[in-house]
């Protein structure tokens, strides 16, 4: 008996650490590298390029766009009798002596309604044909992995590609050729801005960067304290820029690259701010929603506590309202000019994308304006809310 | 509850990295002997246990013999011995098991503070507990001239080293902590536990060197200094049998306690544990109710006997 009990005990402690070991060795070891990028095609279709595959959904049918042929003529299988085929890209390329999965984590970059340019994380950059979603071949291939979405400049026909290690690699958009490279300490997370010819980007290696457009040469460089993945936002109007570290500040900065006021936030801040009427709106990693004022440095309009988990997207700031999705799929819709909750909604799975918005009118076919939500959940990767009431729409899944 | 683990252990490597001076490699290193030392109390405890345990194994087999048809007589038979030697059965397992989940701990921490991904690096968010740490984020991942998230194949080709040292110190570790031989079974066949411990020595630096060509080189890095601070401590601790090195096998320990059990006391006495000089190879002598084996030396027989005069007096 007392065997037994002394067994019992044993066993219980034995559990225990089972247990503990088990929580330990199963840890949240996350696969995969970055979330689904969300954007909008000319025609208002949403493209959502995630891991292997690009797809273009319609927003009114919550439908892959239709297929076309070469003559612009919906495809079906088994050529004109079957099923309609639906728009979507998937790739792998030769390494060695296999084939690897290609990677998209970043958004089309359109030279015309008829194709676009994409870089997938190996660094391959694709020329695609979007009716046909045939890739017409790879244009080149940069030695780096991308994560970050390429920026044009059309006036000097160049394309500004950031890579997630070191560099911002500059290229010729006539031949693809490289124009220049620019070495940080650490990788580039965030999509450049062109301004004028001068590309402004923030770096890993807590740096905000000018460098010219046409020679590479750095214009000037700001220590941000702490390192920045979000594009800064620019404000043409008083010509400065606004941008969020994982310092947890705010900056406001001249263009000629002085801290013109900061701001401190609760927490990390990655994504570029919205600026309307003055007030930038932003949120940080800790669920915290901001409203600061402008004028005369940053100031706090209202600050309010939107969401337990963590806040990675802006602030989508539309029809009275400041829409935040959290870490923990809670999406919030909250009181524009008090930061009050107005609305609250779930999807379920941890939001990390940035957040759209669809309003009615030409070309789109919807009567309402949508919030997409995107997740890293493959079953419910788009997920469309009414802006105007909150309720669930659709969901798109793969 | 993972990270109540985890979150300290990436805010205590992060305040490491800030004391090197952003240099991530010493800072790893560091982290790793410093949890390596504050878990060495459990290490010698685990150490001795499974000294004392290995010491025990001819009775517990005696044991196991004498009562193989009767499990609940054998089990209280195996739990008065383990109690009259004052033994913990567990006692060489728990310490064990309280350290696997810390160095799983560390090893996550490392993956998560490098930040590689956009993932890795919001995961990383919020689990830096001291104030002006998340300025350091993302830590530096280069070290000369390997990128530390990367990989020794996506690396410039001496980073295959690393696999190569992970191979060598796992290699060495095993070799220098591995248990001594027990003698063969009563019928003369090799004890299965002990072949299985020795084949193990062979798999784990093939595996963990495996491993390291698979994981970034910030996690050989750990790997290879872990090892060197491992075989460190069972050198101090008098447990790393460097001499096998040069083909000697330690020396046979000599077993000297031979208690009856208490149930045994209770009754009418049997055959000392199931021992019979038959059985017992010509090694075994029963005196006065004591049983004194002596562990030959690479699995020989040894002719030499020695009865305790102690153990085992009525």
């Amino acid at each position: 008996m007392n065997i037994r009990a002394i067994s019992a005990r044993r066993l219980i402690l034995i559990a225990a650490l089972l247990l503990i070991l088990t929580a330990t060795a199963c840890a949240p070891v996350r696969q995969g590298t970055a979330w689904p990028d969300v954007s909008l095609d000319s025609q208002k279709n949403i493209v959502v390029a995630y891991e292997n595959r690009i797809d273009v959904v319609n927003p009114a049918t919550h439908l892959r766009i239709p297929l076309l042929n070469e003559a612009g003529e919906i495809r079906r299988e088994d050529g004109s009798s079957g099923d309609v085929l639906d728009w979507e890209l998937a790739g792998s390329w030769p390494q060695g002596d296999s084939n690897v999965r290609s990677l998209f984590y970043t958004a089309p970059v359109f030279l015309n309604e008829d194709t676009f340019l994409i870089t997938d994380y190996a660094g391959y950059l694709l020329r695609v044909d979007y009716p046909t979603a045939r890739i017409e071949r790879s244009v080149t291939k940069i030695e780096g992995n991308i994560v970050a979405d390429a920026a044009v400049d059309a006036a000097t026909n160049a394309l500004y590609v950031p890579l997630s290690e070191h560099d911002v690699v500059a290229l010729d958009m006539e031949n693809y050729d490289t124009r220049w490279v620019f070495e940080t300490e650490r990788g580039i997370w965030s999509q450049p801005l062109v301004i004028d010819g001068i590309v402004y980007f923030t770096a890993m290696d807590h740096h905000f960067y000018a460098v010219d457009g046409e020679t590479g040469e750095q214009r000037w460089s700001l220590d941000l304290e702490g390192a920045s993945a979000a594009s800064p936002l620019y404000d043409a109007e008083n010509e400065r820029f606004y941008v969020g570290t994982f310092a947890s500040k705010i900056f406001e900065v001249s263009l000629a690259g002085e801290i013109l006021s900061q701001y401190e936030t609760e927490d990390w801040v990655w994504n570029t701010p919205v600026l309307q009427e003055g007030i930038l709106y932003t949120a940080d990693l800790s669920g915290y929603v901001y409203a600061l004022n402008t004028e005369g440095g940053l100031s706090e309009v209202w600050k309010a506590k939107a969401t337990s988990a963590g806040i990675r997207p802006a602030p989508l700031v539309s029809g009275g309202y400041a829409v935040v999705a959290s870490r923990k799929g809670q999406v919030v819709w909250l009181n524009q000019a008090d930061g009050s909750i107005v609305f609250e909604q779930d999807v379920d799975a941890e939001v990390l994308s940035d957040i759209l918005l669809i309003e009615p009118g030409e070309p789109s076919t919807i009567n309402e304006p949508l919030v997409i939500i995107s997740t890293a959940k493959n079953s419910r990767l788009l997920v469309a809310f009414s802006l105007e009431d909150s309720n669930q729409r659709w969901v798109y899944s793969r | 509850m993972w990270d109540l683990i985890i979150n300290p252990f990436v805010t205590v490597l992060t305040l490491m990295y800030r004391i090197f001076n952003n240099d991530i490699v010493l800072a790893i290193a560091a982290f790793t002997v410093i949890i390596r030392l504050l878990t060495s109390p459990l290490l010698i405890q685990q150490q001795r246990s499974a000294k004392a345990m290995q010491e025990l194994q001819p009775k517990l087999k005696a044991l196991q013999e004498k009562h193989k048809n009767d499990r609940e007589k054998l089990a209280q038979e195996q739990m008065a011995l383990y109690k009259e030697n004052g033994i913990n059965p567990l006692g060489g397992c728990l310490p064990l098991l309280i350290q696997l989940p810390i160095l799983l701990a560390l090893y996550s921490a490392i993956n998560h503070a490098l930040g590689a991904s956009p993932y890795q690096l919001i995961d990383l968010s919020g689990r830096l507990l001291l104030p002006g740490l998340d300025s350091l984020v993302p830590l530096g991942d280069t070290w000369a001239g390997m990128n530390l998230t990367r990989p020794p194949t996506a690396n410039p080709t001496y980073a295959l080293i690393l696999p190569l040292l992970v191979l060598v110190t796992t290699w060495l570790q095993s070799k220098l902590t591995l248990p001594a031989p027990p003698p063969p079974s009563g019928d003369g066949k090799p004890d299965q536990a002990a072949q299985m411990t020795r084949s193990m020595t062979t798999i784990m630096p093939l595996m963990f060197g495996f491993f390291s060509l698979q994981f970034s080189v910030g996690l050989g890095i750990y790997f290879v200094v872990s090892n060197v601070v491992g075989i460190a401590q069972y050198t101090l601790m008098g447990t790393a049998e460097w001499g096998r090195l040069f083909g000697r096998d330690p020396k046979p320990k000599e077993i000297t306690s031979v208690t009856p059990s208490t149930t045994e006391k209770r009754g009418k006495r049997s055959d000392p544990v199931g021992f019979t000089p038959e059985k017992a190879n010509g090694t075994d002598t029963v005196s006065n109710g004591t049983m004194t084996k002596s562990l030959p030396s690479g699995g020989t027989p040894s002719k030499k006997t020695k009865a305790s005069k102690k153990a085992g007096a009525k």
